[in-house]
């Protein structure tokens, strides 16, 4: 029994009759009647009306108004072709499943590649990545090169060693020292510290 | 639609799927024929959008058919099955959350005198009455979809299927007189929306959930 405006009816006298007159527990739809055990109207089926205070009247008025608010909702017809829909689901899945490896793997692929807004997120990261990388590479072969080149610069005997004359002169008692070298320490003549 | 009482012949086609041998096939079949229709009725209450629920039914059954090895014969297949659903019903609402799309289907702002799937015998009611059914229903479907979705779900659950307290409780992860307050609450909320609608014509829209 739906709720169907009378004929000739305002909008607002058939709203208000539709809230009024829920009474007689009408439940329009035979999707909505199995399960309301728990609501106002099996209530008021084992009790008199009459016995209720009258906030308990109204109270349950408002119960079986909603209950009957609640049936007119449209109800959804399942497809009759449903489970062939789904045993072809299934066997899908199954041929994916043996075709691409591990389930885990594809899993963790399709999830990665059904969430659409992170992809662009990865390959940003995996860009910035990617620069960080290489500009760290460069850097520490830098590094290394100047490491290299002070330590050559180190090896190098400082002016001071110029100075030491003692050792200078002491060169020339060397028989190896080329004839150019024994002239000029000859020309430098005697040592004074 | 009226829900099938649970019967051991689920528990054992669903031991069946989980054996997974040459009739496991048949018994999925099986069980989807049997629930096919309290689900996509419990999907589309929550959505509410049939096709969408039809959609979100068959991945429903698929994941049926994946969890197969988690089922344990101690627990009802329907409470198994309706987790399940509430499950991905709960992810394609916060997908939507985060995604918000307009229906072509759906009416919305100003006008709302178009009930979404609403299949009525034109022969017998005139448009004006039409038109108002439809936004009557419109409003109702608004009251319900803006109530939290653990009270919606105890009142869908409770109104539309022949689940306990305790296995919707169980559904829901909480305790049976939670769930009951869950309903009560929930009742309470859309008695109070609705009423002045149907007394006056006024409606507040409601905070969405």
């Amino acid at each position: 029994m739906k709720p169907r405006p009378k004929p000739g009816l305002e909008p607002a006298a058939w709203r208000e009759s539709v809230w009024k007159g829920r009474r007689s527990r009408g439940n329009p739809t035979s999707a909505t009647s199995s399960a309301s055990s728990s609501s106002a109207a099996s209530i008021a089926e084992g009790q008199n009306f009459g016995t209720l205070t009258s906030e308990q009247q109204v109270e349950l008025e408002a119960e079986l108004a909603l209950d009957g608010l609640l049936g007119m909702l449209p109800v959804a017809v399942a497809p009759t072709n449903l489970a062939a829909r789904v045993l072809d689901e299934v066997a899908r899945e199954d041929r994916t499943a043996r075709t691409n490896g591990p389930s885990w793997l594809a899993g963790l692929a399709s999830r990665w590649t059904s969430r659409a807004g992170l992809r662009p997120l990865g390959i940003g990261l995996a860009l910035v990545l990617a620069v960080a990388g290489v500009v760290s590479q460069r850097s520490l072969e830098k590094r290394l090169l100047m490491a290299r080149e002070v330590a050559e610069v180190a090896a190098i005997p400082g002016v001071d060693a110029l100075r030491n004359f003692d050792a200078i002169s002491a060169l020339g008692a060397d028989a190896r020292l080329h004839p150019s070298d024994v002239e000029l320490m000859a020309a430098m003549g005697p040592v004074n510290h | 639609m009226s829900s099938l009482p649970e019967t051991d012949e689920d528990a054992q086609w669903m031991l069946r799927v989980k054996r997974g041998g040459s009739d496991a096939p048949e018994a999925l079949a099986r069980l989807v024929e049997r629930w096919k229709q309290p689900v996509v009725h419990f999907l589309f209450r929550s959505l509410p959008d049939a096709e969408e629920a039809e959609d979100l039914a068959l991945i429903v059954f698929t994941q049926l058919w994946k969890s197969a090895a988690r089922y344990q014969i101690s627990a009802r297949f329907s409470t198994f099955l309706f987790t399940i659903a509430r499950n991905l019903c709960l992810n394609e609402l916060r997908r939507r959350a985060r995604h918000p799309a307009v229906s072509l289907d759906e009416s919305h702002g100003d006008d709302e005198t178009h009930p979404f799937r609403q299949i009525e015998d034109a022969r017998q009611v005139s448009a004006d009455e039409l038109m108002q059914r439809g936004e009557l229903v419109s409003k109702i479907n608004e009251a319900l979809a803006a109530l939290p979705e653990k009270q919606r779900t105890a009142i869908v659950l409770c109104r539309d299927t022949d689940l306990s307290y305790e296995e919707i409780a169980e559904i829901l992860g909480t305790s049976v007189p939670a769930t009951k307050s869950l309903i009560h609450r929930g009742r309470e909320v859309l008695r109070i929306r609705l009423k002045p609608y149907l007394k006056t014509g006024e409606w507040n829209s409601p905070p969405s959930d």
